[in-house]
């Protein structure tokens, strides 16, 4: 009874959207998909599963459904993305994970902005020195997207930890700014039956692959060295190659969840954006010689 | 032996400054013996592939093969 209530008022409140093409769509605006959930007690990511469900898009999605169908925006809406650290990639990803519409998102993070974190993480704002990175997360997600349900956790990685968090993950996102963790990181991924998008960045330098559980992975990339931290030591990581990986990462999301395009599985893609170039590279593994 | 060696990272600006892609080994010399004659760290070469298979350091590269180096990118 009450969700043909919701479906009538949805239907009610809903307007018509003719395309330049001449097709019609149904649009609800956020407005009133906020009247609607706090009417019916339902929430906001409720009222805009069933308006998909409708073939009702809510509004703030218009410009993704040309792209990625009313059938890929449900299935956004619906997937859990956990995303792990909240710095410079994790601060992008989760941004653009709202703004596309995934419905539930975990971070996890243990540390607290610090100044030196201003050039590069979007989460980073003078004010916010000091203060737990998850929680600036949950606050952003909530000025974006109200329909989002975040769970933001404060700490670092282990096994034990990420096996709890991390198994109800569609995708999990490593935001990871170190080799160990990144180990941890894999070998749950593969034990969960996961898939992980795997990012990083040094200077100009960033690299992205998308790792499903069968996949080699992080053991490829990192190999045997006993090293817990690359280049960006030396050369530190710029804001922009920050932003380009991070919406990679996103992208690789998008299509796993979606089903759209061709996820980067083995392959190593590495964006070197001093000379302006894409490179990729297979990641199988060789015999022995 | 004569191998071609790409890289990225540090480890192509320093190729690029070579005068040639191209670096000669003895016939047994692994990978981490090049590593070594480009005067480059081997704890901050990840990832090398031949002929675009990733193989471990101790490969033995033979005339004519490809070989890239990657450094360790662990930032985020």
């Amino acid at each position: 009874m009450k969700k043909n209530s919701l479906v009538d008022e949805i239907k009610a409140r809903s307007l018509s959207l003719k395309l330049p093409q001449g097709e019609e769509w149904g649009v609800i605006p956020l407005s009133e998909e906020k009247k609607i959930s706090t009417a019916f007690s339902v929430p906001l990511r409720e009222v805009e599963l069933t308006a998909l469900e409708m073939n009702i898009i809510p509004k703030r999605y218009l410009r993704n459904i040309g792209t990625i169908g009313i059938d890929g925006q449900k299935k956004l809406l619906s997937s859990l993305v956990a995303v792990v650290g909240a710095g410079g990639l994790g601060g992008f990803i989760i941004e653009l994970l709202a703004r596309a519409g995934v419905g539930r998102i975990t971070v996890i993070d243990g540390d607290l902005f610090e100044e030196n974190n201003l050039n590069r993480q979007l989460l980073a704002i003078e004010k916010n020195i000091g203060k737990e990175k998850v929680q600036s997360a949950k606050e952003r997600i909530a000025t974006i997207n109200s329909a989002v349900e975040v769970e933001a956790i404060f700490g670092f990685l282990t096994e034990e930890k990420g096996r709890e968090i991390l198994s109800s993950a569609t995708v999990i996102c490593d935001a990871l700014d170190n080799i160990s963790s990144r180990r941890i990181l894999g070998r749950l991924s593969r034990r969960l039956g996961v898939p992980l998008v795997h990012g990083a960045v040094a200077g100009f330098i960033g690299e992205v692959t998308t790792i499903f559980p069968e996949d080699p992975g992080i053991e490829l990339i990192y190999g045997e060295e006993d090293i817990d931290r690359g280049e960006e030591e030396l050369v530190g990581n710029l804001p922009a190659t920050v932003a380009a990986v991070a919406s990679f990462q996103v992208q690789e999301v998008i299509k796993i969840i979606t089903g759209r395009g061709k996820p980067l599985r083995k392959k190593l893609l590495i964006i070197d954006t001093e000379s302006g170039t894409f490179e990729t590279v297979d990641l199988v593994k060789g015999d022995r010689r | 032996m004569r191998v071609k060696v790409k890289g990225v990272g540090a480890v192509k600006k320093y190729i690029e400054g070579r005068k040639t892609p191209y670096v000669n080994l003895p016939p047994e010399a692994s990978i981490l013996d090049l590593i070594k004659k480009l005067n480059l760290n081997p704890q901050l070469v990840a990832m090398v592939t031949v002929n675009g298979r990733v193989v471990g350091k101790d490969y033995k590269p033979k005339e004519g093969d490809e070989v890239f180096l990657m450094n360790i990118f662990s930032g985020g």
